[in-house]
């Protein structure tokens, strides 16, 4: 369970997030939608410490984030998928997903001892391929970022964040800039993790995607809340209608 | 000339440049510029010094100490340096650096400004021992869990710290790695070149570590090491004219970032090489089995 109580950022005086409290529970969907400049992706990046929260706190299962750097918030099971295609580019996707500081082998100065941990690393392979395998991207392993699709590139962030141990993935547009067919497949995928237990919060900008999947969708405007509920509920309410078509007055 | 390139002095200068460039890049490949190489080499260079020469202690437990206290020094200077970000933090090290000179001068029992003689204790031998235990050292580094781990942080600390990553830890760790070989190429120097003084670890021991590593590339351990070698016989080939040195240093670096930015040796050049060997070894395995 996450939940978000009462968080405000401010960037000098402009109020990206102001007073916001979403609550994720475990095992659902849940979508994060509003115009551009919301405060959507300044949310992601509180909730997974790479901002610090001017008021509110953030808890996860329980603990709370307040204080917690970034690496202890990922240790926790919380996997961000940034927006921007974020693979290390000089190395190739199998290394890529060595990189995780949350898996069973240590990244530590251990690890340069001949054989240590070799049963582990073993493990670790296997759960790389099966994960892979899942996302597709098995037949990949030696290739280069540049060298992989854009919809590729999209889906191995989402096997790196779970190779890494999430348990939560915070999923920033993962159909951003594809086409309808490569978004139907970006849908199946979540809607296959979530069948697998994971909670998903997710940010997009495809509404009927997000209408399709989401169990419940928040709304933000100017980095307020300004609904919350089913998809539904968020389609009919007013308020979400005014934010994105406008009013009569402009 | 060839005769110049056969000299012990030339031999163990060839060696303590390689590790100046490997010293330095080790930290840059963590993302960390270290303008402060200069003092770490020092500091070793002095303690060793003082330690065989002023208290007539064996020489290898010389090399442990100056390579301990360049490695805890480094960790000093990272652990304050982190506290700035970016370029303020690698000013942070130049200027920790400045202060390690000022405590030179003003030991009395090194000599002062003056300096002091070193019991020379180093042959080519021995150097080149160092040099090929820190290349494997680092090779076996960079191929690991951990050469991977600073890859990352270099290309992104953000998106490292999000996959668990404890970034400011594995900077640490690599300003100690640095430390410890830049103590080594400093222990080495002193017992060198036998006489050691303040003016020798200025500012220009850490632009001749970084232009090692920039003209011959910092994306790899050996494009550091390629540097090293090319610049030593560059400039000894050019001793004629060692009033220019600056100047050569100066217009290489221009050169080099103009035309080629990521240095002689590139990742890819390496990953091309390591690929026809390993090609060659499977071709002969399967001849092998074959016959």
């Amino acid at each position: 369970m996450l939940k978000i109580e009462k968080i405000t950022k401010r960037f000098g005086g402009v109020i990206a997030v102001n007073n916001v409290s979403i609550g994720v529970a475990k095992g659902e969907i849940h979508g994060l939608i509003g115009p551009n400049g919301a405060g959507k992706t300044t949310l992601f990046k509180l909730i997974s410490k790479v901002l610090k929260p001017d008021v509110g706190r953030i808890v996860f299962n329980g603990i709370d984030l307040t204080g917690l750097p970034s690496y202890q918030v990922s240790r926790l099971g919380i996997g961000y998928v940034f927006q921007d295609s974020l693979l290390f580019r000089t190395m190739t996707l199998f290394e890529n997903m060595l990189v995780c500081g949350n898996t069973p082998v240590s990244s530590g100065l251990l690890s340069l001892l001949p054989y240590y941990q070799a049963k582990k690393e073993e493990q670790l392979i296997e759960r790389i391929s099966e994960v892979l395998e899942v996302f597709n991207l098995q037949g990949k392993v030696g290739w280069y970022p540049n060298q992989l699709a854009y919809g590729d590139r999209r889906r191995a962030l989402i096997a790196r964040a779970i190779i890494n141990g999430a348990s939560t993935l915070l999923l920033d547009e993962p159909s951003g800039g594809m086409n309808a067919i490569e978004r139907e497949e970006v849908s199946k995928d979540i809607l296959e993790l979530r069948r697998q237990g994971y909670t998903i919060f997710i940010i997009e900008h495809n509404l009927r995607l997000m209408m399709g999947i989401c169990d419940q969708i928040s709304v933000l405007n100017f980095g307020e809340l300004i609904s919350q509920g089913t998809p539904e509920n968020v389609a009919s309410d007013k308020a979400v209608i005014e934010a994105y078509i406008g009013t009569k007055n402009g | 000339m060839i005769e110049n390139f056969t000299t012990p002095l030339f031999l163990d200068l060839l060696g303590i440049n390689i590790l100046l460039g490997v010293s330095w890049y080790i930290p840059a490949s963590c993302g960390q510029f270290s303008f402060g190489h200069c003092g770490l080499i020092g500091i070793a260079a002095y303690l060793s010094g003082a330690m065989t020469t002023l208290l007539g202690l064996p020489f290898p437990l010389a090399i442990l100490a100056g390579m301990g206290i360049s490695c805890l020094t480094g960790i000093l200077f990272s652990a304050i340096g982190l506290k700035s970000k970016d370029i303020y933090a690698a000013i942070m090290t130049l200027a920790l650096a400045q202060i390690a000179v000022v405590v030179f001068k003003a030991v009395p029992a090194t000599g002062g400004i003056m300096g002091f003689l070193v019991v020379p204790k180093v042959t080519p031998l021995i150097v080149w021992i160092g040099v090929i235990f820190c290349l494997v050292f680092t090779w076996r580094l960079e191929n690991s869990r951990v050469g991977r781990t600073f890859e990352a942080i270099k290309t992104s600390n953000i998106v490292s710290a999000t996959l668990g990553l404890n970034t400011t830890y594995f900077k640490i760790v690599a300003f100690g790695i640095g430390g410890a070989m830049a103590g080594l190429a400093g222990v080495f120097y002193a017992h060198c070149i036998s006489w050691i003084e303040p003016h020798t670890f200025s500012i220009w021991l850490t632009v001749m570590s970084f232009t090692f590593a920039l003209v011959g590339g910092w994306e790899t351990m050996w494009g550091a090491a390629t540097g090293a070698v090319l610049l030593t016989f560059l400039l000894e080939a050019f001793r004629f004219a060692s009033n220019w040195r600056p100047l050569i240093y100066g217009i290489l670096i221009m050169v080099v970032l103009a035309f080629r930015p990521s240095g002689l040796v590139t990742r890819g050049n390496v990953r091309t090489v390591e690929r026809f060997f390993l090609g060659m070894m499977n071709r002969s395995f399967v001849r092998g089995r074959k016959g």
